[in-house]
């Protein structure tokens, strides 16, 4: 199947587009969405374990 | 040889401007609305959000802990992969058609041609050149083992995509800045270099160059070997060498099957399978 260098284009566009406007739509965009990685360094580990506050034990 | 302009290369021309002013006014819409003026365009759309690398380089993140790296929002992973299946469909139109930094180069590059026209794509070697143009694949295993590492968008302090469209604010580092400088200042003696030898992205979307389902024939019949469609290609492509276009670099501009880069009709085509002879008409 032969198609036109349009058509490609056309699609194309559409494409990203409507990809932009549904998740804006969607609120994806929203910093909310955005989470802080799971993963801690070094250093982020030593502040928690030398600043956390033992709970107390029932 | 100049190439008269030609319907697809004007749809190409409109595209990569309105591409490129919708992402400028993201960027200012973005620091508007953090500085509390909310402008009515996608106020919560940040680059990042709407860069589909950007969803590249957090799927390690994605796989492992089912998270983003920090700054990317999901927006970002549904626009790589809405790229990821047109890649698959036309190969790197991305790169082409919107990406607003190749858009950037193209325009320095029309400058550069016209300042120094016997200079314009001849300062490196053509071994070198080869050379190079694999580059950007190691820059791409560098920038996603670094970020998975790190868990931080690292690539943000290299990027030239982001300091152009970021340069008003603090946000930008200066070795983004500094790489901006490079790629403008190459821009006027080189075609496209972010894409050709750094662009991690492009690196990607090439791969999918070699296995997507439209893909440009070049019919050897019919073919009168006048070299334009290789004079036509922004990428220095020898189109007129194959018969498949599969090379990694394409940026499926379509500037080859343009009727002013082939004289023949039905020569140089997009499709999905080899098409039998045709009687062809030379115009």
């Amino acid at each position: 199947m032969t198609i036109k260098p349009q058509l490609a284009i056309v699609l194309t566009l559409f494409v990203f587009v409507a990809g932009i406007f549904i998740t804006s739509t969607l609120g994806l965009y929203s910093t909310t969405s955005t989470k802080t990685p799971a993963k801690m360094n070094i250093e982020q580990r030593f502040y928690l374990e030398t600043h956390t506050v033992a709970q107390p034990q029932d | 040889m100049k190439l008269k302009t030609t319907k697809t290369q004007r749809i190409r021309r409109i595209t990569q401007i309105v591409v490129f002013i919708l992402v400028a006014l993201i960027a200012v819409s973005k620091t508007m609305a953090e500085a509390g003026v909310v402008l009515p365009l996608l106020p919560n759309a940040s680059l990042h959000a709407v860069c589909p690398f950007g969803g590249v380089v957090t799927i390690y993140e994605f796989i492992t802990n089912g998270t983003f790296i920090q700054k990317i929002h999901s927006s970002a992973f549904i626009l790589m992969s809405l790229g990821m299946l047109v890649a698959l469909l036309f190969g790197a139109i991305f790169c082409g058609y919107l990406c607003p930094f190749g858009t950037f180069q193209e325009w320095l590059g029309k400058l550069g041609k016209k300042i120094f026209p016997n200079r314009y794509n001849r300062i490196v070697p053509p071994k070198l050149d080869r050379v190079l143009r694999y580059l950007r694949y190691f820059v791409l295993i560098l920038v996603l083992l670094q970020t998975a590492r790190t868990t931080q968008l690292i690539f943000q302090n290299v990027d030239p995509y982001y300091a152009l469209f970021h340069f008003f604010t603090s946000e930008v580092a200066i070795s983004a800045y500094i790489v901006l400088g490079i790629i403008a200042v190459s821009s006027l003696f080189i075609e496209r270099p972010w894409c050709k030898y750094v662009c991690p992205y492009g690196a990607l979307l090439g791969i999918f160059n070699t296995f997507r389902i439209f893909k440009i024939r070049r019919n050897p019949d019919s073919c009168i070997n006048c070299g334009k469609c290789n004079t036509a290609c922004p990428m220095g492509i020898q189109v007129s060498g194959k018969k498949i276009i599969r090379n990694h670099q394409c940026i499926s501009c379509y500037q080859c099957t343009s009727d002013s880069a082939c004289p023949v009709t039905n020569t140089v085509t997009i499709s999905t399978s080899k098409q039998k002879e045709k009687e062809v008409d030379r115009v």
